[in-house]
């Protein structure tokens, strides 16, 4: 049976997913040193763009980019980048494009800095998604960050997944695309205001209906590893192999913040891409 | 500004940050005690190792305990188990103390969170 780690990412005008990919690679292979896919609309950029991505992805699959919605980007507390096209909706299509029997998807701006994701591997689950997660900063909450709205069904983030090819997994995604598909549908009948898709979204709706449409079940457990996150609020100051310092939106300004030992969601995209060409100088 | 308003909107601001820090370490120590064992996740507390190390004491070589999804599952070598969850106790509340002893010895902002 083979594990591996799958990765998505489609370009847009402004980020380079797929420099963060292989940028997450290289970090997968020094944590978890598992074999890595990359799922992308784009063989060409990144055979061009970063020759070396032999050394830290193994296999590359072609695949149609999603179809694009608006989002708005920050780089920091004053710094509204304006509304670019996101390709958020592929992640439905993971099981169908998996090479390995177990897969960990996460995203690509995820920082590993522990193996604590190994032990997936080793549990008896078909499907695991990462629920439980730490703000960098403790002084500030972010309520969007729990549910999908005050009123309706707490929010499981499609950043870490894990699964075997069996029977429930398969119903998971089945169930993920046929959100998609009808996705105005469940928008407005769990009251979520954003008109864009979110794979978030979609794959906390599947668990709540999967899991009997009610909010206090065991299943799916939760992922043996911790999750801490970062808005795009918040500035990414560098990483030193496993210690990442970033600056944490407070009041008008900034809080510093150094975590060690940690994975890290960095959803400020540009800081990360910064860090990442001072990162690739000597590859 | 004022230097004594300065100075004191500085420590403000330098306990900010050692508060922010040594939440951290906590979040970090708490996931820390988590143990796997057979797939189940097991929270290791002093209560918990007390308890396997009575069983020992009695004889015991295997119980049936229930993990923090609240399923029952059965520990077949409880010596072994017992040394495993002793273990991650003594790693995760010993990395608590170096992660703290290094944010006490720093008094600067820089000296908290630099890599």
């Amino acid at each position: 049976m083979n594990n591996g780690v799958v990765l998505f990412a489609f370009n847009n005008d402004c980020i380079d997913y797929i420099k963060q990919a292989v940028y997450c690679a290289k970090r997968v292979k020094k944590y978890l040193n598992l074999p890595v896919q990359l799922i992308t609309d784009d063989k060409n950029y990144l055979e061009n763009s970063f020759p070396f991505y032999k050394k830290y992805i193994d296999i590359v699959t072609q695949a149609p980019a999603p179809a694009p919605s608006k989002k708005t980007f920050y780089d920091g507390v004053d710094n509204n980048k304006g509304k670019f096209n996101w390709k958020n909706g592929a992640r439905d299509s993971a099981y169908d494009l998996s090479e390995f029997d177990q897969t960990l998807v996460i995203d690509t701006d995820l920082i590993l800095s522990n193996n604590k994701l190994l032990k997936c591997f080793d549990t008896n689950e078909e499907f695991m998604i990462a629920k439980h997660y730490n703000y960098i900063n403790f002084y500030k909450k972010y309520k969007d960050l729990d549910r999908l709205n005050d009123k309706t069904i707490p929010m499981f983030w499609a950043t870490i997944l894990y699964f075997k090819k069996s029977d429930t997994a398969k119903k998971v995604f089945d169930l993920v695309q046929h959100i998609k598909e009808n996705y105005n549908f469940y928008r407005l009948s769990y009251d979520i205001t954003e008109t864009k898709f979110r794979n978030d979204f979609a794959f906390s709706i599947a668990v709540h209906m999967m899991r009997g449409f009610c909010e206090n079940s065991n299943w799916p457990v939760s992922l043996p590893s911790d999750m801490w996150v970062s808005i795009d609020k918040d500035l990414l100051v560098g990483v030193k192999d496993d210690s990442i310092q970033l600056l944490t939106q407070k009041d008008k300004g900034y809080m510093s913040v150094k975590l060690t030992d940690a994975t890290t969601h960095v959803m400020n995209k540009f800081s990360l891409d910064k860090f990442i060409d001072v990162e690739f100088a000597n590859e | 500004m004022d230097e004594r308003l300065e100075q004191a909107l500085e420590f403000s601001k330098f306990m900010e940050t050692h508060n922010n820090q040594k939440r951290i370490f906590l979040q970090q120590y708490k996931e820390n005690l988590v143990h796997y064992e057979n797939g189940h996740k097991v929270t290791v507390t002093m209560e918990l190792l007390s308890f396997c190390q009575s069983l020992l004491a009695l004889d015991q070589s295997s119980t049936v305990l229930v993990d923090d999804n609240e399923t029952p599952f059965e520990v077949n070598d409880l010596s072994l188990f017992t040394r495993e969850i002793l273990g991650v106790y003594t790693f995760a509340s010993r990395k608590y103390m170096y992660d703290y002893k290094k944010i006490i010895k720093n008094r600067s902002v820089k000296g908290l969170t630099s890599l």
